[in-house]
Parts: C-alpha cells; sequence; structure tokens
C-alpha cells in the first residue's frame, strides 16, 4: 500500500463563518468545488454531525475516478473537522479553522493509503502525478469557495474588506 | 458592418501553408478573398524566398491530413497520384530512440510524406480554384489602415515588389495575418496605440542540414520513413529521411543546443554515421545525391500570447506561425496553423458570420489549440539543460515519465499506439496515465529491449 500526506492551507479573506458553513455542507460541493463529481449521504449524524457518513467520488486532471466514504468523527464548530476515510482511499482526513487579523486560515491534513491494486502498482512511477492531481483538486477548491464567497446572498457583506 | 454580407471582403496576408488554408476557410464566409503574398508564387511545386523552411523535412500529422481532406476532399489521392506516401504511419515506422525501435503497429488513420512545397501546391491549387478566391503576389504589406479611432482594421497597404509607386491600400471587413513567425502584428499594434502581445519564447538553438537523395524505387527500405530521435540530454542529434515524391528520399541531419551537422559532403555523411541507428548513413552513403546541402538555424520556439490581450483592434485576427512558431523537430507547425484554421470556421458558423469580438473569441480558441503542441514540444526541449525561457508547470515531472513512455514504446505496441497518438494531436497527452497505460508503461519501462544492431538485421539493412 502507497501511503500520502498531504497538508492545504488556504488563506482567505473572509470571517470563518461562510466558509464553515460551505465546507461543512457537503453535499452542495459539487456545486462549486471542480473535481467534485458526487457526494451522497448514507447516514445521518448527530446534531453536530458526527457519525454522517457521505460517499465521495472525485475526477480531476488524470482520467480515472476516485472513490470512497467518509464518516465524520470529530466536530467542533467553527474550528475542526475530522473524518475517516475508507474505500479506495483509507486514512484520515482533518479540516481546521482559525480566524486572523486578514480572515481566515483553512487547513486540510489528509493521511490516506491507496487501497487499488493497479495505484499501488504504479505507485514507484506515478506517485508525483497523484501528489499534483490532489493539488490541482485542493487549487479548484480553493478558487471554488472564493468565488462561492463572492456571490453567496450576504457573503459580500460579511468579507472582510 | 459587423456582419458580413453579399459584398463582403476578407484580406489574408501571406500565401504560405495558414495563409491557404485560412483562405479556404472564409471563402465559405466572404463573398470575396484576397491573399496577398510579397514573394512571386509559382504554380508549381517550388519553395519560395519567403518561406526557407520549406525545403527542410516536413511530415504531415494524422490530424493535420484529416482537417486538410475536410476542406479538400481529393487532397489524399492527389498526393498519392503525384508519388507521396499516404500511409498510416505507425505501419511504415522505422523509429530509433531510447536504445531501440519502436514498435511498429497499425493506428488505423493516415498522415502524409512528401515534400513541403509539393503538399503547398495541391493545397494551392485547390484554394485558388475557388471562384470568390484572388492572389495577389508580388505585393508586401506594409501596414495597417484603420478608421479614424483606431478602434477597426480596415485595410493594409501594399506595394509592388518592381514598382514601388503602385503602393496602394486595399479595403476589407477582416484582415488575417498570416505571415509567419516574421510577423509584424507586434509593432504595428504598438504604433496604433495597442499593447503588443507578451511572448513565450524557449531557446532550443536547433539546427537543420537537408538534401536530397534519388531513391530506387524497387528497394524495398524505400517504403519505411527512418527516424533518430535523441535520448535527451546525453545524446542530442537527430536524424530524418522521408521517402518523397519523385522517387526521392528527403534527409535532414541536425541537433539541439547548437550541434548542427555540416553542410559539406563529407561532414554531412560523418554526421549521418555518427547516429546510433545504422540505416541512414547506410542509404545515403550509396545514394546519389540530388541537391546541394541546405542549412537552416531554428534558434528558438516562440509564442505570441494575443489570447492575454485586453485591447485589440476589431476586423484583424492572426493565425498560424505567427502565433506561434514551434521547434519543428515535432512536426507540429502545418497541423497546428490547419487547427486554427478550422477553428476559426467553427466560430464563424457558430456566429453566423457576426464579426464584432471575433478576435477575442478566436485567440482563446487558437490559445487551446496550440497548448497540447506547445506543451509536447516544449516539454520535449526542456529535458536539455541547456534550454532556456518560461518552463510551462509539471514539466520536469512530466519528463520523467515520458522517459519511461518512450522505453515502453520500444516493447508495447500498445503504448507505442497511445504515444504517437498524442504526437499526431489525436489524443490529449493525459490519455497516457490512464491506469491501463500506467501499468504498461511500468511494465514496458522495466523490460530489456533488444540491441540494435540485431533489430537492425531483422529489418534487412546492411550493418
Ligand atoms: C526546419 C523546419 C522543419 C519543419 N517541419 C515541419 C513538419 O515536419 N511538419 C509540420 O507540420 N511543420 C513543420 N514545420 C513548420 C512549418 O513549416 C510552419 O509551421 C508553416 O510553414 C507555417 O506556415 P505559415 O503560413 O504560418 O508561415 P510561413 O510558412 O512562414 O509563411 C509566411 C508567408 O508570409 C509571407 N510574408 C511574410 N511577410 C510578408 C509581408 N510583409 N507581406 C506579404 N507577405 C509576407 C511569406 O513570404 C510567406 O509566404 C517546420 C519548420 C521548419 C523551420
Amino acid at each position: 500500500m502507497a501511503d500520502y500526506a498531504f497538508t492545504t492551507i488556504w488563506q482567505i479573506a473572509a470571517p470563518v463563518t461562510p466558509i464553515w458553513t460551505a465546507i461543512t455542507a457537503v453535499e452542495r460541493w459539487p456545486q462549486w468545488w471542480r473535481g467534485v463529481e458526487a457526494v451522497i449521504r448514507l447516514r445521518d449524524g448527530d446534531r453536530r454531525g458526527v457519525g454522517a457518513i457521505h460517499r465521495y467520488t472525485w475526477k480531476s486532471k488524470l482520467p480515472y475516478r476516485l472513490s470512497f466514504t467518509m464518516e465524520t468523527t470529530h466536530v467542533e464548530p467553527l474550528q475542526r473537522i475530522e473524518g475517516h476515510a475508507r474505500g479506495e482511499l483509507q486514512g484520515t482526513g482533518r479540516w481546521t479553522f482559525s480566524e486572523t487579523a486578514q480572515g481566515t486560515t483553512v487547513r486540510y491534513d489528509w493521511h490516506v493509503s491507496t487501497t487499488k491494486a493497479w495505484m499501488n502498482l504504479v505507485a514507484p512511477l506515478a506517485r508525483p502525478f497523484f501528489v499534483w492531481n490532489h493539488d490541482v483538486v485542493m487549487a479548484w477548491g480553493h478558487d471554488g469557495l472564493i468565488r462561492l464567497l463572492a456571490t453567496a446572498p450576504g457573503a459580500r457583506d460579511q468579507a472582510v474588506a | 458592418m459587423a456582419t458580413p454580407s453579399a459584398t463582403s471582403h476578407a484580406l489574408v496576408l501571406g500565401a504560405s501553408m495558414a495563409g491557404l488554408l485560412t483562405a479556404r476557410v472564409l471563402s465559405k464566409h466572404f463573398a470575396q478573398v484576397t491573399i496577398v503574398e510579397r514573394d512571386v508564387v509559382p504554380d508549381q511545386p517550388e519553395a519560395r524566398k519567403g518561406q526557407p523552411q520549406t525545403r527542410h523535412l516536413h511530415g504531415l500529422l494524422a490530424s493535420g491530413l484529416e482537417i486538410m481532406t475536410r476542406y479538400y476532399p481529393d487532397l489524399p489521392d492527389a498526393l498519392a497520384a503525384g508519388g507521396a506516401l499516404v500511409i498510416d504511419m505507425t505501419a511504415n515506422m522505422c523509429w530509433y530512440t531510447y536504445g531501440g525501435y519502436r514498435r511498429r503497429f497499425t493506428m488505423g488513420r493516415k498522415g502524409a510524406l512528401m515534400s513541403r512545397p509539393f503538399l503547398e501546391h495541391l493545397i494551392r491549387q485547390r484554394t485558388l480554384a475557388r471562384d470568390n478566391v484572388t492572389l495577389l503576389d508580388s505585393c508586401a504589406i506594409r501596414g495597417l489602415v484603420t478608421g479614424d479611432d483606431r478602434r477597426r482594421i480596415t485595410g493594409v497597404r501594399v506595394e509592388h515588389r518592381d514598382a514601388q509607386s503602385l503602393a496602394a491600400t486595399l479595403t476589407a471587413d477582416l484582415v488575417v495575418d498570416c505571415t509567419g513567425r516574421g510577423s509584424q502584428t507586434p509593432q504595428w499594434l504598438l504604433a496604433l496605440g495597442y499593447p503588443a502581445p507578451p511572448q513565450s519564447e524557449v531557446k532550443v538553438n536547433v539546427g537543420y542540414a537537408t538534401r536530397l537523395y534519388r531513391r530506387d524505387p524497387a528497394d524495398p527500405r524505400g517504403q519505411d520513413w527512418l527516424l533518430y530521435t535523441p535520448e535527451a540530454p546525453g545524446e542530442r542529434r537527430f536524424g530524418g529521411m522521408f521517402p518523397i515524391e519523385g522517387e526521392r528520399w528527403i534527409v535532414s541531419l541536425g541537433g539541439w543546443t547548437g550541434d548542427h551537422a555540416p553542410t559539406d559532403e563529407q561532414g554531412f555523411l560523418e554526421y549521418a554515421r555518427s547516429l546510433p541507428m545504422p540505416e541512414i548513413y547506410a542509404l545515403i552513403s550509396q545514394a546519389e545525391p540530388l541537391s546541394d546541402i541546405i542549412p537552416h538555424k531554428f534558434p528558438a520556439s516562440l509564442r505570441r500570447h494575443y489570447e492575454r490581450l485586453t485591447r485589440f483592434p476589431e476586423g484583424y485576427l492572426v493565425l498560424g506561425d505567427a502565433v506561434c512558431s514551434f521547434n519543428p523537430t515535432y512536426g507540429q507547425g502545418m497541423t497546428s496553423a490547419a487547427m486554427q484554421a478550422a477553428a476559426l470556421d467553427e466560430l464563424l458558423t457558430l456566429r453566423m458570420g457576426r464579426l464584432d469580438g471575433l478576435a477575442r473569441a478566436f485567440f482563446k480558441r487558437a490559445a487551446q489549440v496550440i497548448d497540447t503542441p506547445w506543451q509536447l514540444a516544449v516539454g520535449e526541449d526542456f529535458r536539455f539543460p541547456d534550454t532556456t525561457g518560461p518552463k510551462p508547470a509539471g514539466v520536469d515531472l512530466l519528463n520523467r515519465y515520458v522517459a519511461a513512455v518512450h522505453r515502453a514504446t520500444l516493447v508495447d505496441p500498445v503504448v507505442g499506439a497511445a504515444f504517437i497518438r498524442v504526437m499526431n494531436l489525436l489524443a490529449p497527452p493525459l490519455s497516457l496515465m490512464s491506469p491501463a497505460m500506467l501499468l504498461r508503461v511500468l511494465r514496458g519501462a522495466s523490460q530489456r529491449r533488444a540491441p540494435a544492431v540485431a533489430r537492425g538485421v531483422e529489418r534487412g539493412v546492411p550493418s
């Protein structure tokens, strides 16, 4: 199995609330996050969302799709979400949010291994592409989020100038 | 006037490959099309002063031939009838690279091998046979003409080569600059108060030396095309030998980063002998030369980013080498021009001939068309450490993978097919990254290849 550890940091000139709202509404990601083909809820979580399970399907530059489920394991409103991935990728993901003078820092840590046989086989050759693919998807997410925040009703007056 | 009417007129500057294809496309959308060319244009297959590159090795990629055939349906037949090879290039391929021969296979798509002047001659005859297309040769463009507010290009100033007193102004609803790499459009724009396009220049310092030889039609080797491309950066020479019309061979030898072939007989032969592929030297050391050895220097690939301009006059476009001149060793220039012309055709059809705002839409499409061949060419060029210029993101990463692809093409025809499709601009480069392809490349790249000499003998080439 091939292991990957990614950390992505977005500096966004907006307060944390609308960002948190956008990120936690995972079923709406396909509407603004290029590369996310589908997010389907398989199980509801509790009041905070803990225990919810979603199936994600991703497709970016490379000619294949990736599919896995995420179970939300930990939620601290406006600060942190953690989840557990199973399927073609297996591991953990963690979103952390912190407000700064300029807006909000969003950090995503993604520690996964690939379970698909072909992905493991070609890892020696293709690892840099998988990494690149992840970076592309995250960059699309960043751009999509900025666009969403700029157009969402009410977001403009909330945005930090 | 925004929409071409019964009296609409388009001017095409330059009567080389891009200009002819553009004129053919515009003849569908304009009442009258005039091509203006500085050279005297002969009615036979002949290289002209204004296009010295046409004396050198030119292959037409499958995608280019397919687009041209859409506009000139009898082109493949006319080429073949004139002695060109219109073939599934992968079946007749003898391509040595990375220490071995790429596996042959059948792709089911045809490209063409001929002299460039012959191809251009056929395209020119067919373009000028259109009722509404006229060629005005011996006339150099001296500048653009605009309306008072300089918002629209309304024509060009031309000067006749023999009678400068015959300077005149030609007016048109649309002017398309197809004057090639030396296009003056950036300067003309500046003179009119518009910004010039930003440029990407990738210095490769490639040199060609080319000679024609008699080809014995009875020799079975005369049906194959031979190519050697280097395993960069250790090797930097290339050699190409294509069978062409008139029972001739065209042979171009050369190299990257200044390692060019000499143009004297002895030096040329020695250079051929230095290539790791024995076939070219074996053939030319015994064949009868039919021409001098002609050099051509290609210092840099040059792309003008018209798509990035926010201010650009109405009624004006730029197309072909004038927008992007690629390192020629990948054989993409004519195909890229054809793709741009086809994109212009689609756009004019879509807009039902409306010309307002055409430039912005066209340059956007042209940039998409150019992106892939530019990436392919520049990507390979950056294997050489001496290559300088703006390096597209991810090139180093891709190059490591493409090196494995090259090796896999020596043993696995499926990888070979996928690679050739990409090089022929028939499939996107990322098609080489599908799961199945990654697996095959990995397997192929680690396999041992047959030694070169043994392969040469297998092909019946004297050693
Ligand atoms: C060594 C070499 C090998 C190549 N091999 C291949 C290959 O294998 N396959 C391939 O597809 N491509 C190849 N190319 C590229 C191909 O030659 C060009 O892409 C193609 O010729 C571009 O055509 P064009 O019409 O845009 O420009 P050009 O062919 O450069 O033509 C420009 C025309 O404009 C005219 N002109 C210039 N200025 C004026 C003026 N002021 N007024 C009037 N007329 C003017 C010129 O006389 C000329 O006729 C090669 C190029 C080189 C250098």
